[in-house]
């Protein structure tokens, strides 16, 4: 096996692991304090990148510090709105049972597929790559992009930030319990509501996070928020849902077994996801970090 | 292999000109009279409106080519309108979505039954031409001209008699990639590949690999790799095509995908390892578009063809493809697709072949009658004089062109050095195909 290869491959698939673990964790938080499964989860993250695309290219002309700003004012913009939708619509399914959840917001997903259309059109838009700034780092015949480098950091980053956030802080503790014991936290004098909305403003801002950082690697077209979420399923059930480090590790299996089906094992590219999840789903129903942070009774 | 200058002498000659002169007449045609002021006037042509039935994917992620080809149909039906519509017959369009992909021959059925549409044009998905192609055939018995869908069995396994074929479709181009690399590139030694994983990728490969085996015998070819549509992160391709250090790079990826991967292959640094890379697909100016100047490779050659490029033939030989540029530049204010070259096309040969059989015939003619007239017609396209051949394949040159800025005078990439191949080198001849017909 060569083995320059294999490291290449390992590299690629942090990279792929990285945003996927960007969305899914976003998508597990929502599910696991507040049991709702966003289907339009994927279509935030296809907001983060074009909001991305119309601030660094449109507003900012393409300078590496349009990207540092998409990156700061975008992903909140998109938990704005994922918080919007939480008040205005998501909430009113709460009494009506998860059916009314799913239909919801697999409507959801076909209004933003048509806005983004008629906002940015049906055409796919270049997101400039900023490795034509940044460049990279050369490896025999590979070269690593050093935007791939600090994706996987940030990637890593926001796991660190998250299990802080939920271990530590106020807000995250009693994100945790609202979870366990809607009741008790209420009866304590905390406004469940707020936690609700909290959550659904973090997990939107994991999503944009995720469409900012992927924007400028792949070409913005509406329905992009597809395949991610079909992804993002997989890894939760794999890592186990509602579990924050759950997100990770599947996260992590996904996206580099995939790298290295690509290479090794063509056929199995696509498949060996789902086989994964199928072997799972088999063993431990419950995913493999099947104690989540956010345990229901 | 022609080169411009031939291409330009061959045209000056009259050798085409002759074949397509009557076709010449709409661009420089005067207003005529309206489709009002000419109803009834004509013996024989029905007073109300001509109505075309048309089916692209209108929404969804190939959207983009029902907007392009619903353009191009506005301008084409403008056109004909303003100067006395068909024989007198004002023309509509009536447009349904192929991307409701339930309903594709439902749809096809109710455009004709309860629509009443007399002719149909557009289809973008090989699958629906190959299953709506026996419906048309058996049962609705209309003329239909496919303006997109390339996969060689609908004219090359078929026996058509209602169903034409007015784009290029993928074969010849294919053929004309290996003259390309056999004429151009003789120096390659290895070459590796990557398409779309359906059966465009796999016929793809397989009409070029064999083509350049038989023109170049001693070359090496890596296993070919195939990518499912809407792929977003190529990096893990890209590296196993650098491991294997080709000096050529064959790529079937089409639309958002033949932009991500050039994306992709930029910042991972596999234009500066190889020296040349062929995409048949590429010469779309939504996915240059898509790609943008930023990442137009310095080292590498990138190659493109496709089925229409707003630049060839060029503007001062060819006056309908300047006419065509500019008319559809100052309405949209974008330069034309190659699916809006193939929709407006098809319009103007139904128009011709209706008009050659009511001369025929002396009355409006029937499907059969249309038939007979499309058979052997020539029409003027944007692309060039395109001729119907017996087995209702629409036949013109093949361009290939090499990829390059398009800054300061375009807002997108652009292929300049086009490299024109006559249809007599890279056509197979009717009924024949290097791809399996079963």
């Amino acid at each position: 096996m060569d083995l320059g290869l294999l490291a290449a491959q390992v590299f690629n698939g942090l990279v792929y692991s990285s945003i996927l673990f960007l969305v899914s964790s976003g998508l597990t938080l929502i599910y696991g304090i507040m049991n709702v499964l966003n289907l339009a989860h994927g279509s935030l993250y296809m907001l983060g990148a074009y909001l991305g695309i119309t601030v660094v290219v449109y507003a900012l002309g393409g300078t590496p510090l349009a990207y540092l700003v998409a990156f700061l004012v975008v992903p909140p913009a998109v938990g704005l709105v994922g918080a919007a939708l939480e008040r205005t619509l998501i909430r009113r399914t709460y009494p009506m049972g998860e059916e009314y959840q799913l239909l919801l917001t697999f409507g959801l997903i076909l209004v933003f597929d048509d806005l983004v259309k008629m906002i940015w059109g049906a055409a796919y838009i270049n997101f400039p790559d900023p490795n034509s700034f940044l460049g990279g780092l050369k490896f025999g015949v590979y070269t690593l992009p050093l935007y791939h480098v600090i994706l996987i950091v940030v990637g890593f980053a926001v796991f660190l930030g998250l299990w802080a956030f939920f271990g530590r802080t106020f807000t995250g503790k009693v994100m945790r319990a609202a979870a366990m014991d809607r009741e008790i936290v209420e009866a304590m004098g905390i406004d469940v509501n707020r936690v609700f909305v909290t959550s659904f403003f973090l997990g939107s801002l994991l999503s944009g996070l995720g469409g900012i950082s992927a924007g400028p690697l792949y070409t913005a077209s509406p329905g992009m928020g597809t395949d991610i979420i079909v992804y993002s399923f997989a890894v939760i059930v794999i890592g186990g849902m509602g579990s924050i480090g759950g997100a990770m590790a599947g996260s992590l299996i996904v996206g580099i077994l995939r790298s290295l089906a690509i290479s090794f094992y063509p056929q199995l590219e696509i498949v060996i996801v789902f086989v994964i999840m199928a072997a799972v789903l088999l063993i431990k129903p419950t995913g493999l970090f099947g104690r989540p942070e956010f345990e229901r009774r | 292999m022609v080169t411009r200058r031939e291409f330009l002498g061959m045209l000056g000659g009259g050798i085409v000109g002759l074949a397509v002169g009557g076709a010449l007449g709409y661009t420089l045609a005067p207003k005529g009279p309206s489709p009002e002021e000419m109803a009834g006037k004509l013996p024989g042509v029905p007073s109300e409106p001509l109505k075309i039935g048309g089916m692209w994917f209108l929404t969804g992620k190939f959207g983009t080519y029902g907007d392009m080809a619903k353009k191009a149909l506005q301008l084409a039906v403008d056109e004909i309108n303003a100067s006395g519509g068909i024989l007198g017959r004002k023309v509509e369009i009536t447009l349904k979505d192929e991307a409701d992909r339930q309903n594709v021959l439902q749809n096809i059925r109710k455009m004709v039954e309860e629509e009443k549409a007399e002719f149909l044009v557009g289809i973008d998905s090989s699958g629906d031409v190959l299953k709506l192609a026996p419906v048309v055939e058996n049962d609705l018995h209309v003329v239909t001209v496919i303006t997109h869908a390339a996969t060689p069995k609908l004219t090359a396994c078929n026996k058509l008699h209602y169903v034409f074929r007015i784009s290029m479709y993928e074969e010849p181009i294919d053929v004309a990639a290996a003259k390309l690399v056999a004429e151009k590139f003789p120096d390659v030694k290895k070459v590796a590949s990557i398409g779309p994983d359906y059966a465009y990728g796999y016929d793809s490969w397989a009409i070029f690999s064999t083509n350049l085996k038989k023109l170049l015998p001693g070359v090496e070819m890596a296993e070919p790799m195939y990518s499912k549509l809407g792929t977003e992160d190529f990096s893990s391709y890209i590296d196993k095509m650098l491991a294997y250090e080709p000096d050529l790079v064959f790529s079937s990826l089409w639309g958002g995908d033949a932009a991500t991967f050039v994306k992709q292959a930029v910042s991972k640094g596999l234009f500066d390892r190889i020296k040349y890379y062929l995409n048949p697909m590429l010469g779309a100016t939504d996915t240059l578009k898509a790609i943008g100047d930023g990442n137009v490779p310095a080292k590498a050659q990138v190659w493109g063809s496709g089925r229409y490029w707003f630049l060839y033939p060029p503007h001062d030989v060819w006056p309908i493809n300047k006419a065509f540029v500019s008319k559809f530049k100052s309405k949209y204010g974008e330069y034309p697709p190659y699916v809006s070259a193939t929709s407006y096309t098809a319009i103007y040969a139904l128009k011709a072949a209706i008009e050659r059989a009511y001369v025929m015939k002396g009355a409006w003619p029937g499907q059969d009658d249309v038939v007979a007239a499309m058979e052997g017609l020539a029409v003027a396209g944007p692309m060039g004089p395109v001729a119907i051949r017996e087995d209702h394949q629409g036949v013109y040159s093949v361009f290939w062109g090499r990829l390059a800025k398009g800054a300061p005078n375009y807002p997108h990439p652009i292929l300049t050095d086009i490299q024109v191949f006559d249809f007599g080198e890279v056509f197979p001849a009717p009924g024949q195909t290097a791809v399996k017909c079963k």
